[in-house]
């Protein structure tokens, strides 16, 4: 089992994750997990979100994972009963007061320890298997040689991050934001102090960690035998789920066929890299980082402007699209999609719902119709070409 | 109550109360380590207890069974970090200190039936949380009472990064830094094992022990001025201490928000 594991900030998002390839998403609900100002889910969402999943035979694990405080603990049993017996597939918690609630309840989904407890080493793993843990999410500082002793000595499910941001600190080891910003970052209110500026010496010095991409290294975690490729973001866009969904099942699903080639790997490394706002690089994995993996001064981040449109419906040689960004006749544009490997055309016709010829396409989510010989379908995103 | 101190310097004659020693390689962002040798030496003048603060990988796993096997008849309390350790020490002899991860009575409750009695309690709590655990648990708990509290620990190198960006060896491995907006002044201290960074001002309970039942105070004297250390070093039990230091007890007055727009 090879599974990639999406964010979803929505039942959008969750959407787009399931169709482009995830088999998984992690959510949170509206309370009591580490993104406290996402959208998240409430209670009926959360429903709608199982049976979507299910229905599609994926999987939905629910972040419990904030630290608990003492008036937090009040009402949080009724919550996992609940989250329970709509049949979420997995609780994610970091508190061990959690733990203990959802073993006395005796409830039926699994447990997977939240990366916010930094497990890193075997026992520690273990220590959580003996409590009833299935899953470990490694702490993002576990090197190659610290994930492949775990789940030789635990033969635990490993669950560990390839893609997004990460924390300058060990997960769960910094209150930076609390000092000095009166957010509590262990209960989803984090501000990521680490991104501000500060002085050193009289000069301007950052904490900031580059992002994470582990593209180089995904075949070599598929033969270790990791369970979950889990991506970070769940306040990302439906276009940047989809783009880095797509190119890791494609990546995973190379891997486990013995497809993979440069060819395939240089091309998603641009996807991804196309994608984010911030540099990656696969930080604590092949070596401690160095220079090159933060930043130290003030950094521009990347306005992305590829998502140009949506497949909305096909007809015969006629596709309807609801524009994002800016594109015109002329133009050539790359399509993917689920089924839908990518390719490029150029427009070379446009016209409106009125029936007007149109040269560009240049208002936001306006109506478009495209005739193409190419077959296409449904929700398929344009973007400007990567290659 | 009980006094344990973490000392700044190896002049152990001066600190009075039962010692709490970091372990070297195995601890960050203190002032002085302690080997094996010197630990199991000082043992024998006086009862000791060793700190182990750092979160742990392959190599220290491995390596760090026979120094504690070495060290069991002669320490008398083990303050563990990592989760990892639990199966590997004495149960009776873990103090159990999650900085920032153990925040409340139930978490407490849970490792109590689980045979870890003895926790140090997260002094980025708000003084009533501190008392509304202090009384839901049988535990013996434990907090770093006075000290500069360690807000960020990070495997990463965050000064040595810098130099290398900065083409400039001068600076050094321990700094004051100034976050921009808020003026606040934080001291970044880097190691072989990654990077911690404090606050600059004291934290001291001092005012409120009176009204815990059961608390063990662990003062740090890591990171202290000598003028700090001088004056917490004579007036430690004196409760007119606040008084004597410059003390930021922001976490204990402050009710930290985690969802914008609710309180």
């Amino acid at each position: 089992m090879a599974e990639i594991l999406a964010p979803a900030g929505d039942l959008e998002r969750l959407k787009w994750a399931l169709m482009y390839g995830a088999d998984a998403v992690y959510i949170g609900g509206v309370n009591y997990s580490l993104r406290a100002n996402a959208n998240n889910f409430t209670i009926d969402e959360l429903k709608e979100a199982v049976s979507f999943a299910h229905n599609l035979n994926k999987r939905v694990y629910v972040t419990v994972n904030m630290l608990f405080h003492n008036e937090d603990l009040e009402n949080v049993d009724s919550y996992l009963k609940e989250l329970s017996n709509i049949g979420i597939d997995a609780y994610i918690v970091s508190d061990i007061s959690i733990i203990r609630r959802i073993k006395e309840l005796n409830l039926k989904p699994e447990i997977h320890i939240s990366t916010q407890e930094s497990t890193v080493n075997r026992e520690a793993a273990l220590f959580f298997k003996r409590l009833g843990a299935t899953r470990v999410v490694l702490g993002r500082e576990a090197s190659r040689e610290d994930i492949i002793d775990i789940k030789e000595a635990t033969n635990m499910e490993l669950e560990v991050f390839i893609h997004g941001a990460m924390c300058t600190s060990y997960s769960g080891r910094c209150v930076l934001s609390n000092y000095v910003t009166l957010r509590d970052s262990n209960r989803g209110g984090c501000s990521q102090v680490c991104r501000f500026n500060f002085n050193l010496n009289g000069e301007d010095y950052q904490i900031a960690s580059k992002d994470l991409s582990m593209v180089d290294f995904i075949d070599d975690l598929v033969k270790i035998g990791v369970t979950s490729f889990k991506i970070e973001g769940r306040m990302r866009s439906m276009y940047y789920i989809a783009t880095v969904v797509n190119a890791y099942k494609s990546i995973v699903s190379a891997s486990i066929n013995n497809t993979l080639n440069d060819d395939l790997l240089r091309y998603y490394k641009k996807v991804l890299n196309r994608v984010s706002n911030r540099d990656n690089t696969p930080q604590f994995y092949d070596k401690m980082p160095g220079v090159n993996e933060q930043y130290y001064t003030g950094r521009q981040e990347n306005s992305n402007q590829d998502f140009l449109a949506v497949i909305k419906d096909v007809n015969d040689d006629v596709i309807t699209i609801e524009q994002r960004n800016n594109f015109k006749v002329g133009d050539e544009v790359e399509v993917f999609g689920p089924n839908t490997k990518p390719t490029i055309f150029k427009v070379t016709n446009m016209s409106d719902i009125d029936g007007n010829v149109r040269d560009v396409a240049n208002h936001p989510e306006e109506t478009l119709f495209i005739r193409t010989d190419a077959k296409y379908s449904v929700n398929d995103i344009i973007r400007r070409p990567i290659m | 109550m009980k006094y344990f101190m973490i000392p700044s310097d190896k002049e152990l004659d001066k600190y009075k109360e039962e010692l709490v020693l970091p372990l070297l390689n195995y601890s960050i962002g203190f002032n002085v380590y302690f080997d094996k040798e010197e630990i199991i030496n000082i043992s024998k003048s006086r009862k000791v207890n060793v700190i182990i603060n750092r979160l742990l990988h392959k190599e220290d796993i491995d390596s760090i069974k026979s120094v504690l096997d070495s060290l069991k008849d002669s320490v008398n309390l083990f303050f563990i970090e990592d989760l990892g350790l639990i199966s590997m020490i004495d149960k009776d002899k873990i103090v159990l200190y999650q900085n920032h991860i153990l925040n409340n009575y139930d978490a407490v409750n849970y490792f109590n039936s689980l045979g870890i009695k003895n926790v140090v309690i997260n002094n980025d709590l708000t003084i009533d949380e501190i008392k509304e655990i202090d009384s839901k648990t049988s535990s013996n708990l434990f907090i770093f009472g006075i000290n500069k509290n360690n807000i960020m620990y990070s495997r990463r190198k965050l000064i040595s990064s810098y130099r290398d960006f900065k083409n400039d060896q001068s600076i050094s491995d321990n700094n004051i830094i100034v976050e921009d907006i808020s003026k606040k002044e934080l001291i970044i201290k880097e190691e072989d094992k990654g990077t911690t960074i404090f606050t600059k001002e004291i934290f001291s309970i001092n005012d409120y022990l009176d009204s815990f039942n059961n608390f063990n105070v662990i003062i740090n004297f890591s990171n202290f001025t000598s003028e700090e250390k001088d004056i917490v070093l004579s007036n430690y039990s004196n409760k007119e201490l606040n008084k004597m230091i410059k003390v930021n007890n922001y976490f204990l007055m402050n009710k930290i928000i985690y969802k914008l727009g609710v309180k």
